[in-house]
């Protein structure tokens, strides 16, 4: 996949955004928005690392966040690991579930995978809630996970914790370039493009989507490690798939299939948020108005629209010459 | 056969219009409310069972038009995200009304109390769901194979485009199916209403439900439906005697092995059934 | 006697009633070119796509250099040098020339590891990649978005990202199919000068084209093989001739 001026001008200005933000002492609210903000952006190009990439629709990646919450919960309360350990078998369980999802889930295109996938992901939901409720607190959830420590600094301090997490958000984004550089992201694209094609001409085209999805899990579990560590507390609604439902929204309002569309769509969507539930308690309500006028008159998202227009207007500069 | 209500009109809108309707169940919770307010105010539950249908068929032809409808051309996940977005708004707006705690609905005199049958006491009101259920089935049966108006929702749901050409009111047919699709939650709801709390989470709780049942009659097909609706009361029903705690797992364990070794759900026959 | 590079036996191939095709049995013979010719429906593209491994349901076994491939999917068969050709032209629609060419490559690289390319093997293919370019004709346009080019284009570009991954046997599924008629006698060369040492499945349906390129011709109807044999005898055959009584007959 090739990376346009647009990404890199983009790129840079998110990266300053989210520098200078917080430099300005904003207050421990908006700071805890913006790690909140910044997980979930990961969550979602995680998430769009399939559904963009690939065009399939999954609405079972809460499972993958949610084994990732639970991973680093259970790690650090009942095994005593410190955040770290928590942290890899977060990206490790994610990556098995999604491996696990795929084996059912790849059998099947279409309308019927978005099905397998919602059908798998409620069913480890009504596991958690009840069943393993030894195990996963049922809805009481498990409290008091940890958060990383290392070099003497307090990680509980939210600030600290902010630049953590921007930290392995910029290392996510950084894995993600270079996959979707890289011969494996050209298949991918190519696969996209025209699976038929890609088929004859001797890929594996199930091996390529599975290690997909075993990223995208991955990625998503690694979220969810982050999160439960933010809020310090883990429990079952993480998996239900209203999660999917949103990271679904959030990664279409933004731009699925862009480099920064599913980061953009969690700040709008964050933000939004923010801003409607202070003048009103019906802020999801609003967003579903917002994001359904999106769908139906911008369909490439708000950095697809972005892109599109920075396209038109670089071609029109150059216009005599061609 | 409460379920059989609800999902006939998610396997109708499928099969006609190749929409999943995530936001079914958010029609069936407005329904149940809308008639729990009308029987509030007018004192009758057939009134609220009325406007409930009413309501929730107008909300759904307007949806259709306004949001669906731009979609079309589109490929199938727009679709099904964009009901997804319509569970957030029908939510909120419920909220609104409403607020978030949960009613009741009288049992209506009429069919309160029990009887005894076949060994057991029955509410004579669930004998009235069943009876009820039966014949909106035959109803809805008529109206699809014997109607005019069905063929018509036939040939479009398997050629659009030469009933376009034909001159017949494509756009209009589908805003149609879709409203009866969500009339008949709403419809659901109403009936579903003395039973049950009302309250919000009866949208995202009962799609679920909805699906499994679709998905093993198979999309589209309404005798499937039937079938599969009385497939899972069965299951549940044992299920709770015998494996209380295993009845959730176990209907979604038989839906994904449905979704994954016969997709076309397990009362499909080789010709197109309504 | 040359060696049998593809060989099907007793391949049929029902859609309910209806066979599509129906006990097709066949040798093709390394080096040689047959021109698969037939009415409509009459099975040949079913029967490509058994011989490619898009058709994966069938009675009957597929053999490829003597081995059993009948259960092969496609991208096995690709591997082991089986190149297929579209009838609907297939390629990356929104990639440039050039790396639709890339990705053909790419599909030779031994092994599975796809994160990074060694740098050997980059040079190797971009060698071949010039090479295919200029042989289809479209070193011009390789950085051009495949989907904007022209149609006949297109067709070479089909043909080239076919070709890419030198595969032994070629089984193309109208190749000539919407070429202009000024464009086929440049058409054809290609394909002449493209089949010399392989062994090609031809499916065409402008019979000066298909007689003038095959060594064998065999003719489908119904499913079956009616007919099968040098052009010259083919094309006095009275079967033959009478399946076509009606359409153009050339």
């Amino acid at each position: 996949m090739k990376f346009t001026k647009f990404d890199i001008y983009f790129g840079l200005l998110l990266a300053a955004a989210s520098i200078i933000v917080p430099l300005l002492n904003p207050g421990e609210a908006t700071i805890q928005l913006l790690t909140l903000a910044a997980i979930w952006a990961i969550f979602a190009v995680g998430f769009d690392f399939v559904f963009g990439s690939l065009g399939m629709v999954s609405f079972g990646h809460a499972t993958f966040l949610g084994v990732g919450g639970y991973a680093v919960a259970l790690a650090t309360q009942k095994y005593g690991l410190p955040f770290y350990g928590g942290a890899v078998m977060a990206i490790a369980v994610g990556a098995a579930f999604a491996l696990l999802f795929s084996f059912f889930a790849l059998r099947v295109s279409g309308i019927f995978f978005a099905l397998v996938t919602l059908a798998l992901s409620q069913l480890i939901f009504i596991l958690a809630d009840s069943k393993l409720r030894g195990f996963t607190g049922g809805s009481d959830g498990i409290s008091g996970v940890e958060r990383p420590s290392f070099m003497g600094i307090d990680f509980y301090d939210p600030v600290a914790y902010y630049w953590f997490v921007l930290g392995v958000y910029a290392l996510v984004m950084l894995v993600v370039i270079s996959l979707r550089s890289s011969p494996f992201g050209r298949v991918i694209a190519a696969i996209r493009d025209n699976e038929t094609r890609a088929d004859q001409l001797g890929f594996n085209i199930n091996r390529y989507k599975q290690i997909t999805f075993v990223i995208s899990g991955a990625l998503s579990g690694l979220a969810g490690a982050l999160l439960a560590s933010l809020l310090m507390y883990m429990n079952p609604q993480m998996l239900h798939w209203t999660t999917s439902g949103d990271v679904i929204i959030m990664t279409l309002l933004g731009g699925s299939g862009t480099l920064w569309g599913a980061t953009v769509g969690v700040i709008v969507f964050e933000f939004l948020k923010e801003w409607l539930s202070s003048w009103t308690e019906y802020w999801y309500g609003v967003l579903g108005v917002v994001f359904i006028l999106v769908t139906i008159f911008f369909p490439r998202g708000i950095v697809g629209e972005l892109e599109k227009a920075f396209a038109t207007y670089q071609k029109n500069r150059r216009g005599g010459v061609q | 056969m409460l379920l059989f209500l609800l999902a006939a009109g998610l396997t109708l809108i499928f099969g006609m219009l190749g929409v999943i309707n995530f936001a079914h169940g958010a029609i069936y919770m407005l329904g149940a409310y809308v008639s729990f307010e009308t029987g509030r105010r007018t004192g009758s539950f057939l009134m609220g069972a009325l406007v409930a249908t009413l309501v929730t068929a107008v909300v759904g032809a307007v949806v259709e038009k306004l949001t669906l409808r731009p979609l079309y051309d589109r490929p199938h996940f727009y679709q099904l995200i964009l009901t997804f977005g319509l569970i957030l708004v029908l939510g909120d707006a419920v909220r609104f009304f409403w607020g978030p705690g949960y009613q009741e609905v009288p049992i209506p005199q009429l069919w309160s109390g029990t009887v005894d049958m076949l060994g057991s006491t029955i509410p004579i009101y669930r004998l009235f769901v069943i009876g009820f259920g039966a014949f909106i089935s035959i109803g809805l049966y008529l109206l699809l194979e014997k109607s005019t108006f069905g063929m018509l929702v036939r040939a479009a749901s398997s050629d659009a485009e030469m009933v376009r050409i034909l001159g017949l009111p494509v756009g209009t047919v589908r805003m149609a199916v879709f409203a009866i699709g969500c009339g008949l939650s709403g419809l659901a709801g109403a009936i579903a209403a003395p039973l049950f709390p009302i309250e919000l989470g009866m949208a995202t709780n009962t799609i679920i439900d909805c699906f499994i049942v679709v998905i093993l009659g198979g999309l589209g097909n309404i005798r499937g439906a039937i079938a599969a609706s009385m497939l899972i009361g069965m299951v549940r029903a044992l299920g709770y005697v015998y494996m209380p705690g295993w009845v959730d797992i176990m209907t979604f364990v038989l839906l994904i092995g449905t979704l994954l070794t016969r997709p076309q759900g397990l009362f499909h026959r080789a010709t197109r059934t309504a | 006697m040359s060696q049998v590079a593809l060989k099907c036996d007793g391949v049929t191939v029902s859609y309910g009633a209806l066979r599509a095709v129906n006990n097709v049995s066949h040798d093709f013979h390394e080096g040689r070119i047959y021109g698969l010719i037939g009415p409509n429906g009459a099975g040949k593209t079913t029967l490509l796509n058994v011989l490619a491994g898009r058709q994966m349901r069938h009675d009957g076994k597929v053999f490829c250099q003597g081995q059993e491939i009948s259960q092969c999917p496609a991208y096995v068969r690709a591997r082991m040098g089986i190149g297929r050709s579209f009838q609907i032209i297939k390629i990356f629609g929104e990639m440039t020339v050039e790396e639709n060419l890339f990705i053909a490559a790419q599909s030779r690289r031994p092994g599975f590891q796809p994160f990074w390319i060694s740098s050997s093997f980059d040079r190797k293919f971009r060698e071949q990649l010039d090479a295919i370019l200029e042989l289809t004709g479209l070193t011009a346009h390789r950085d051009e978005i495949a989907g904007t080019l022209p149609y006949g284009l297109q067709r070479s570009l089909e043909l080239g990202v076919t070709l890419l991954p030198d595969p032994k046997i070629l089984l193309l599924d109208e190749p000539l199919a919407g070429i202009g008629h000024h464009e086929i006698q440049a058409a054809l060369e290609l394909i002449h000068k493209v089949a010399q040492g392989r062994t090609v499945l031809l499916i065409e349906h402008n019979m000066d084209a298909v007689m003038s390129l095959s060594h064998e011709i065999v003719v489908m109807n119904n499913g079956s093989v009616i007919a099968c044999g040098s052009p010259e005898s083919i094309r006095k055959d009275e079967s033959v001739r009478s399946i076509y009584l009606g359409e153009d007959a050339q």
